[in-house]
């Protein structure tokens, strides 16, 4: 929880007083990576806490499925982000562009 | 009707899925929560701009995080249903029997149908279409603003329900 904190600071460090707009600097890879930093730290934060009435071999299995549930988790995001993105997004784009895509 | 309901609350494939696998219960568990901070950080934070806190914030803008929402009450669902369905394996008592006896598991499910009946409440009124036309700063009608605070209070109860649902097992 400490370290996720720490990252949340850095993040609003990142977005709100860096050199770029906030709308900018939220979509640099810097920003993802504390963003991807902050969700695992809860995660784990979220699991220990759930853990810690049990013992030390549930909680070595748990941990192994916890894992794999979190991989899935992406995954699924992932190719959710893939399909969304194959989608056609013309209508909202400037219409000269639009226009300019049809063309080709 | 209460026999038909006591047979399709116990399912015995669920229970000798967590008692054959330790990790399972715990698995639910971290899930459980997972999808409760997914719901109540969307629903949420879109009641508190409902009560006029971030004004700055346009409820449009908001809205887009509901669907998180929806996930994250799915997740509590489906976990849910594991929790009930397989409770047998872990305290030995019929679900049935827990679901007529426990006073917080009915609290938490009377308060998730209120809830249910708000969110119906607040698009059959048309308060939806209302409020998705306000920009930054603007204020949301008074009946927005009951049914933002009803939504926050019924789902923090769903929590603390939930929480002292086990110690009344």
């Amino acid at each position: 929880m400490i370290l996720a904190a720490i990252v949340l600071w850095r993040f609003l460090q990142h977005v709100f007083r860096g050199s770029d707009a906030p709308d900018v600097a939220i979509e640099t890879p810097r920003a993802r990576r504390l963003f991807a930093a902050s969700s695992t730290l809860w995660v784990v934060a979220i699991t220990a806490g759930r853990l810690t009435a049990y013992s030390a071999y549930v909680i070595s299995r748990t941990l192994g499925a916890v894992t794999v549930a979190f991989l899935v988790a992406i995954a699924a995001v992932l190719i959710a982000r893939a399909l969304l993105a194959r989608r056609p997004h013309a209508a909202s784009m400037p219409s000269s562009l639009a226009v300019s895509l049809k063309g080709k | 009707m209460d026999s038909a309901l006591a047979y399709w609350l116990r399912w015995p494939s669920i229970e000798v899925f967590l008692d054959t696998y330790s990790w399972a219960w715990p698995l639910c568990e971290v899930l459980h929560f997972a999808g409760l901070i997914l719901l109540f950080g969307a629903v949420g934070t879109y009641d508190l701009r409902l009560l006029g806190f971030g004004k700055g914030i346009p409820l449009s803008l908001l809205k887009r995080a509901l669907p998180w929402g929806v996930v994250g009450f799915a997740l509590c669902a489906v976990t849910g249903f594991v929790f009930v369905g397989g409770i047998k394996s872990n305290v030995g008592v019929h679900p049935y029997t827990v679901l007529m006896t426990n006073p917080w598991l009915q609290l938490k499910l009377l308060f998730i149908a209120l809830a249910g009946v708000n969110v119906l409440a607040f698009y059959a009124t048309g308060m939806g279409r209302v409020v998705d036309a306000l920009g930054p700063q603007d204020d949301v009608p008074p009946l927005g603003k009951v049914m933002g605070a009803a939504s926050l209070t019924l789902w923090l109860g769903v929590i603390y329900f939930g929480r002292l649902i086990p110690w009344a097992l």
